[in-house]
């Protein structure tokens, strides 16, 4: 029995243990959208930006958000995780769990921290390139909710505390490419069937074009894998918060009806094909000793496809996406609470994945 | 501080004059520094091609994920009176130092912005409180120009019951921006 008694180790076992909401994989459109998610940009007046301010003002806007969480009913069940006082591979770990940016994990400021509520639903990061930068992420395609819950927690912020603000550049943020309403909404989707058919690159071309992004599955600075690829706004000032989603909402909408288009055609004229690359994708899965994190992820996204496709039954959404964080390096140390190297953690990835899919798949 | 030349503004505009090898520094209110230097751009001798090779290439700092280190330089350094922070670091780095750099790079930075985002203006979400403020400044100015007509008209009384609502609200809007 493991015996912990700081209190940042404490709540990082809880998170181990506990499954965010998005992860339970439920929500509109989920045989094609993983996940929804809105952050907003936020800064207090008259304390300069992290990277310039000075260790005591820094501290001062940690103070401001302590005793906020204190005194808002709205938030006063969320927890705070204090980065700087976590090892390298425990950050990882919140990296990997979508809670913190690859930008908090790379800073090296002091007083930065994480702060989240009940099932991971909003979270809000301290000091990172913005003072605030608050998060929401649910399951499924549900913009509209997602900007009902962060509004929501923004306007309770925007009450007690004095955001940064003027009538013409909107809210301000430390990068101007944030400016105005410092919202960047994102829809992660799986699209294998316009990877398999090589349609993706035509289609990406005139949505990028539009202002939109396309990044891998931990958003700014990541790779693409799995097949798993997140929409966002790129243009934040001169747009009112509900006309970025709208527009945003346009874009997506056409990725999701091209992908079940191209899931159509495959099925029609390449059903077995595809019925083998699943399970032989299984079959791998169930069966490596040794396997890395990116050959695991891959494959997962063709199990992934086979539910899609209504082949695979015996496993659903929630036990591919458990399986997409559990195997991620920092999780993996986490779970074994000591530091591995990669060849361990290969073997130990293999035995996981085993311990979580059914040998069969049904 | 207080401009170098009238000493009655502030000074938000720091002249750097370099010839040679000497170096002497100017800090002087925007008012003063118009009058000294004639028209800001020209007076920076740069052609409208500079201009635009340089938001350019702060584009392109903005757009690069990476964090491409840029030498390009802007005199007369602008620094933001609250942070410090200089103009010319903003192109190095992409970010502005506070909130109230915006005010003092605004110049500058409102190209950039159309260039990003395609407006300049933000017509999203407005804090309560920023609200507020819009409407008591609203107020004000809808007395005073009732204020105007009175005196005009020779309506003294009015004038006067005028004047006192303007300096009650302002009173009130002060003591609501200090909160």
């Amino acid at each position: 029995m493991e015996i912990v008694n700081n209190k940042e180790a404490i709540l990082l076992r809880e998170l181990r243990n506990n499954t965010a909401r998005w992860v339970k994989g439920e929500g509109p459109l989920n045989h094609i959208v993983i996940s929804t998610r809105i952050r907003l940009a936020r800064n207090l007046k008259n304390i300069p930006f992290p990277f310039k301010a000075s260790d005591r003002q820094r501290e001062q806007v940690l103070m401001k958000i302590e005793s906020l969480l204190k005194d808002s009913k709205l938030l006063n069940n969320f927890k705070l995780i204090n980065i700087n006082n976590l090892e390298e591979r425990d950050i990882q770990f919140l990296v990997e769990k979508r809670l913190i940016s690859l930008a908090l994990a790379h800073l090296n400021y002091s007083s930065r921290a994480l702060i989240y509520g009940p099932d991971e639903v909003m979270s809000l990061l301290v000091n990172e390139e913005d003072h605030f930068r608050l998060q929401s992420l649910l399951p499924g395609y549900q913009l509209k909710k997602v900007w009902e819950i962060i509004n929501c927690y923004d306007r309770e912020m925007m009450n007690k505390i004095d955001y940064a603000f003027n009538e013409k550049e909107g809210f301000l943020t430390c990068c101007p490419t944030n400016l105005g309403t410092g919202l960047r909404a994102s829809v992660m989707l799986h699209l294998p069937a316009l990877i398999i058919m090589n349609k993706l690159s035509d289609l990406i071309a005139p949505i990028t074009k539009k202002g939109f992004a396309i990044r891998g599955f931990y958003g700014e600075g990541s790779s693409f894998q799995g097949n798993l690829f997140q929409v966002s706004n790129q243009t934040t000032l001169g747009f009112t918060e509900g006309e970025i989603l709208e527009n945003l909402e346009i874009e997506t909408k056409k990725l999701i009806e091209e992908e079940e288009k191209t899931r159509e055609e495959l099925i029609l004229n390449h059903r077995t094909l595809m019925e083998d690359q699943i399970m032989r994708a299984y079959g791998i899965l169930t069966n490596a000793r040794i396997i890395s994190t990116s050959e695991a992820f891959n494959l997962l996204s063709k199990v992934r496809f086979g539910i899609e496709l209504g082949m695979l039954t015996k496993i659903g959404y929630d036990t591919i996406n458990r399986l997409m964080l559990i195997i991620q390096p920092g999780f993996i140390q986490l779970l074994k609470n000591q530091e591995m190297k990669k060849e361990e953690r290969d073997l130990f990835r293999a035995g996981l994945i085993q311990e979580l899919l059914p040998y069969k798949a049904g | 501080m207080f401009c170098q030349i009238c000493n009655k503004n502030k000074a938000t505009i720091t002249i750097v004059k370099i010839v040679g090898d000497s170096k002497t520094e100017l800090k002087v209110c925007p008012e003063c520094a118009n009058s000294l230097l004639g028209n800001s751009i020209s007076c920076l001798s740069f052609s409208q091609n500079d201009i635009k090779e340089l938001l350019d290439s702060l584009l392109s700092t903005f757009l690069s994920d990476q964090e491409g280190k840029r030498t390009t330089s802007f005199p007369p350094e602008i620094s933001c009176p609250n942070c410090g922070y200089t103009y010319n670091e903003f192109i190095q780095t992409g970010k502005l130092g506070c909130s109230q750099c915006y005010e003092c790079f605004r110049g500058q930075l409102n190209p950039l912005l159309h260039r990003l985002h395609g407006h300049s203006q933000h017509i999203g979400i407005v804090p309560l409180a920023f609200q507020e403020h819009l409407n008591s400044l609203k107020k004000i100015e809808e007395i005073k120009k009732e204020l105007q007509q009175a005196v005009i008209k020779e309506e003294y009384e009015k004038a006067a019951q005028l004047r006192d609502m303007i300096r009650e609200e302002e009173k009130r809007e002060k003591n609501g921006d200090s909160k």
